[in-house]
């Protein structure tokens, strides 16, 4: 790995401290860039502005000075500045950093790199304008379904909306779009735009965006899952094809690609383009055995100004900014060869692979995943390239003067038809004078073979066998028994285990006792809740033999802190809890469990507890006796006090999950993940007062929703069957008349259309 | 795969308008409470899941965690729906009568930074010549922005008469947008009558702070509403006028009567109304449930490193009744109010 020299121009946006103004560039690098261009940029890229800073954003822009071209990455820092306008209202910090692109491409260097070496940087820099940043290391890079998704619908030209990360740190996502823009040739970093937050109330011209809610004109792709694409997402279905084919080392293809830092757009003229290159980049040995004397066969990418819809990518166009025609593409440089791949991540060396690559596939992209062996690493195909030869960085050359036995015909015919789709025209067909018989006969074998299928299907229809193809969790259809504590307040971590087992398509069969681990049945799926060792109210954990642990679920606490805003400020009510302050007093039913009293006793001795009637636990807070009150849930909402977040206030308790080896086979990793995304820190709230909707709610952000259930009931199983037997046969022999109809078709129409090879 | 957010989309484009911190953002999100708060069947609804999300969250953070919402830093796009009592129908003689649908009211609202209605001034330190036009006009998210206010019949001006005692400068943000909102719709042939097409809610904002109150207490101007429980001091939408051109006359710049001259010369008088507004309202001690004249202030300014905070519970001002004027008046002279 290299590491290389990157020069860039900044500018600050921002407020000025205690002013009344908006948002405006209070300063920038007076270099070659003026502050036209800065503002021009963040208008055009402005996302909205999240609670969670800081968050990076990803834009291009292209200047012009002295008739030549420079194309920019333009890296966006938001971050809060510590200080406050007049309305006291928190200030963001902007931090604009324009990269030439000719420099980034010349050491490949990833965003997140690049994010690291400018955040550190004070808020306005002094010359040197230059920052050291490690090489892009394409090995390193493992990409998930999500990514893979997200690479090959980029290429439809649409915009695309990773949905679901909310709960996912800002480094994480912007790892997310290193991977996605590795599994594309290099040169569209030039104009990708990407964004680790928007606004889903907002309007952006963000081609890569994570959201809430995806935008109406964009792919939504699914956080850790991907997205279905569907043959008519032609473009997409090819490049995930291509990027998923088990005789392709991901490794050498990312080499490949990262290689190719010619600029490319993602316009319909560079689209087809950037599949080629994907091609190639998966076929190393077609380019070396071809030579490298052709350049791309494409029309030249256009530097001007594109809509976002086509492109996306316009270069602000002032007096030093006016964007320019293509002549000034940057030479690609001499490959280099990147070390093999290690199953590490994207990032600075020795980061540990994020957990999330491992989850599991949503079925369209698992059933071509499959095909790379069940995730388990990419086998290199019959005469494929190993070891790590690093792919040429030779430009590429038209299909038709390659050899005919380079690419599959599989392969080729998808990039065909992607071809097509592009240019709205019809290519002629090179099928040979057999081609009306083959077709024919193919036809009328599938229409016979499904009127066969139909009928046998009719036949036994009546009898109503099983059905016997595998459940889509890959386990036996049933019931998942939940053992669980008898404590009302435990109810949150029983309907959180319940949703997940529900969205994975299984029944649900709670059972509550005070031992929960007694009696849990080893042969069947089964999950177990049990008190956690560290639980201040509870004895150690127990579990059935036969279990093991995959995650823990924090219990919302059954009282809460409450606190008048008035009196005492949350600031200061956690000092207090931290014994930096000893005059906070705060009262305690005197029905409280003698537990309570005793541990907060014991955990926060300068605090001074006072009791309160069990009646009516807020009346001290009324009477402005005291400035908190620990009171019950269910009384926390009466008088409109503010509730303490956070895990400074009451001891909290845990339950452990165990599963058998049943239940992980039903269930995944799922519950682990759902169990990690619980933020002790948001129990207290009152979006917890209902265990139901509060687990609802928490696995919804982290599963996709629920699958129709995996068994139906006895009775309804067989009607149903019955049924859909009868409907199932119809169809396939619907489709065999049709078939046979369309052979018919053939014999007698269709020759016409034919021509001999020539 | 994807959402249908286009089904049951509003038809009715409201936009709001203001200086930066008037509180447009604040009025927003102080909707749901206001509506919560009322004794009749109006609600506010969703029409997507994004606009659903800043309901339930600005809702949560302002009862809650008693804090006010952060500025705006690009245009927000909220699609809601009102939905309200049926309306009654007589029954045909003397019969009782079957109650009708609710009424439905489809808004979409854009909350914009106050910026963008300024006067587009350069950079600090900027050479001259940077800003393309006077009031910034090259700015894409100021072309956004005019082009929603081209397209919406409904707007809610907000004035604020703290930063206009302080800066005086609400003139500035209302005439450069008005000129050139002006200049469009005569190119588009809808200022035929020399006024705009739009109907425009006028709400002065910050009724809660003392400075205002006892500018409308000295003028006279003050009611309370029988039907208020708690005995909260209002000013009546006819007399939201004085109250506005009593405030214009401490502005810093002296510039404020223009604002209201502008109105007067680009609206139809019977499309504009006057609120006296306050998002958070006044306190209301909990004990004696009543207004305080002694202790009202429902804002803690915030200290050193703190944010300002809602004291007690909200009991938001005039918020939905500027919404629910536009969205009757929109809908009357339009009805269908929704889109598929």
């Amino acid at each position: 790995m290299t590491i290389g020299e990157i020069g860039f121009e900044w500018a600050l946006e921002g407020k000025r401290p205690g002013g009344h103004d908006d948002y405006e560039l209070l300063s920038w690098s007076d270099a070659r860039l003026g502050p036209e261009v800065f503002e021009e940029i963040r208008s055009r890229y402005a996302t909205g502005i999240s609670a969670d800073l800081p968050q990076v954003t990803i834009a291009v822009a292209a200047t012009r000075e002295n008739e030549r071209v420079t194309r920019h990455v333009v890296l966006a820092i938001q971050e809060w500045s510590g200080h406050r306008d007049a309305t006291n209202r928190k200030i963001a910090y902007t931090r604009w950093f324009y990269v030439p692109y000719d420099e980034l491409a010349a050491h490949r260097v990833s965003y997140e790199a690049l994010y690291h070496a400018l955040a550190g940087l004070p808020a306005t820099p002094s010359p040197p304008l230059a920052v050291r940043v490690p090489g892009f290391d394409p090995a390193a890079v493992v990409p998930g379904p999500d990514a893979l998704s997200a690479a090959a619908l980029l290429l439809t030209g649409r915009p695309v909306c990773v949905v679901g990360a909310d709960a996912a740190p800002m480094i994480e996502r912007l790892r997310f779009l290193d991977t996605v823009a590795a599994l594309l040739p290099y040169g569209m970093r030039s104009r990708l735009t990407a964004a680790t937050w928007t606004s889903s109330t907002a309007r952006h011209k963000i081609r890569l965006s994570f959201a809430r809610h995806a935008p109406e004109d964009a792919h939504e792709v699914r956080w850790g899952y991907g997205a279905e694409i569907t043959r008519r997402d032609s473009p997409a279905h090819v490049c995930l094809d291509l990027l998923t084919r088990s005789e392709v080392r991901l490794a050498d293809m990312l080499r490949g690609l990262a290689g190719q830092t010619e600029p490319l757009s993602f316009g319909p003229a560079d689209r087809p383009v950037a599949v080629r290159l994907l091609e190639h980049s998966g076929y190393p040995e077609l380019l070396s055995g071809s030579g490298n004397e052709a350049e791309p066969e494409r029309e030249p990418v256009p530097l001007g100004p594109e809509e976002p819809s086509d492109s996306g990518e316009p270069g602000p166009a002032t007096e030093r900014g006016a964007v320019a025609p293509a002549s000034g593409a940057p030479a690609r440089p001499a490959h280099e060869p990147g070390p093999e791949r290690t199953g590490g991540v994207l990032g600075p060396a020795g980061t540990p692979p994020p957990a999330r690559n491992a989850r599991r596939l949503t079925l369209p992209v698992r059933s071509v995943l499959n095909r790379l062996g069940r995730g388990h690493g990419r086998e290199p195909a019959p005469g494929a390239t190993t070891g790590g030869t690093a792919a040429p960085t030779t430009p590429y050359r038209r299909a038709a003067d390659e050899g005919p036995s380079a690419v599959p015909l599989s392969m080729r015919a998808a990039l065909g038809g992607l071809e097509q789709a592009d240019h709205g025209k019809r290519a002629r067909s090179g099928r040979g004078p057999h081609a009306k018989v083959m077709l024919t006969v193919a036809f009328a074998t599938a229409g016979i073979t499904l009127i066969c299928i139909g009928v046998l299907v009719l036949v036994r229809s009546p009898g109503g066998d099983p059905p016997t193809g595998p459940d889509v969790a890959g386990a036996e259809p049933g019931t998942v028994v939940i053992q669980a504590p008898k404590r009302p307040e435990d109810a949150f971590a029983t309907n959180v285990v319940a949703e997940v087992v529900r969205r994975a398509g299984h029944r649900d069969d709670i059972r509550r006792s005070d031992t929960p681990a007694v009696g849990a049945p080893a042969e069947k799926p089964a999950v177990i809740l049990a008190e956690g060792p560290d639980s201040a109210l509870a004895g150690a954990p127990t579990a059935a033999p036969g279990f093991v642990q995959v995650g823990s679920i924090p219990v919302p606490n059954p009282d809460v802190l409450v606190y008048d805003i008035g009196l005492i400020t949350p600031e200061k009510l956690r000092a207090a809890f931290q014994g930096q302050d000893k005059e906070v007093r705060v009262s305690l039913p005197d029905t409280a469990p003698r537990e309570l009293a005793e541990t907060l006793k014991r955990r926060y001795p300068s605090l001074r507890l006072e009791p309160a009637p069990g009646q009516d636990p807020l009346r001290a807070l009324r009477d402005k006796t005291v400035q908190a009150a620990v009171v019950p849930r269910s009384a926390a909402g009466d008088d409109g006090y503010a509730r303490l977040d956070g895990p400074d206030g009451l001891p909290s308790r845990t339950l452990f999950v165990f599963c058998n080896v049943a239940a992980l086979d039903v269930l995944h990793d799922d519950l682990g993940r759902v169990a990690a995304s619980v933020d002790p820190g948001v129990l207290a709230s009152a979006d917890f007062d209902s265990p139901k909707e509060a687990a609802a709610r928490v696995v919804g952000a982290v599963l996709p929703p629920s699958r129709p259930p995996a068994v139906s009931k006895a009775g309804e199983q067989e009607s149903d069957q019955g049924r859909g037997s009868f409907w199932q046969a119809l169809a396939l022999i619907a489709g065999g008349a049709v078939f046979g109809f369309l052979a018919l078709l053939v014999a007698i129409w269709v020759p016409s259309r034919f021509e001999p090879r020539t | 795969m994807q959402p249908e957010p286009a089904r049951g989309r509003p038809g009715h484009n409201i936009s709001m308008w203001g200086a930066p911190g008037s509180g447009k953002t604040t009025l927003l999100a102080a909707l749901f409470i206001a509506l919560a708060r009322r004794n009749d069947d109006w609600k506010i609804i969703g029409s997507d899941p994004a606009s659903s999300d800043y309901l339930i969250e600005k809702t949560n953070a302002l009862s809650r965690g008693k804090v006010f919402p952060e500025a705006s830093m690009t245009l927000e796009r909220y699609h809601w729906t009102l939905i309200g009592p049926a309306p009654r129908r007589s029954g045909f003689w003397g019969r009782k009568a079957k109650p009708g649908p609710p009424t439905r009211i489809g808004i979409s609202m854009i909350d914009a930074p106050g910026g963008l209605f300024g006067t587009g001034r350069r950079p600090a330190g900027a050479p001259s010549g940077v800003a393309a036009a006077a009031d910034g006009a090259g700015d894409p998210r100021r072309q956004e922005l005019l082009d929603n206010l081209e397209q919406s019949r409904g707007i809610v001006f907000l004035f604020d008469p703290i930063r206009e005692f302080t800066l005086g400068d609400a003139f500035d943000h209302m005439h450069a947008p008005l000129t050139r909102l002006a200049e469009r719709m005569l190119a588009a042939g809808e200022f035929l009558d020399g006024k705009l097409p739009h109907h425009i809610a006028v709400c002065v904002t910050k009724f809660d702070d003392p400075r205002v109150l006892e500018t409308a207490e000295k003028r006279r101007l003050l009611t309370t509403d029988i039907d208020d429980p708690h005995g909260v001091p209002r000013v009546t939408s006819e007399d939201a006028k004085e109250l506005f051109r009593e405030l214009c006359q401490v502005s810093a710049s002296g510039n404020a009567d223009m604002v209201l001259n502008a109105l007067d010369q680009f609206f139809h008088a019977d499309r504009i109304r006057f609120f006296a507004t306050s998002s958070i309202g006044f306190y209301i001690d909990r004990r004696t449930k009543m207004f305080d004249w002694d202790d009202f202030q429902n804002m803690l300014p915030g200290e050193a490193d703190e944010d300002s905070r809602i004291r007690g519970q909200l009991h938001p001002i005039n918020v939905v009744e500027p919404m629910l004027w536009l969205g009757q008046r929109l809908a009357a002279i339009r009805p269908a109010t929704e889109v598929s």
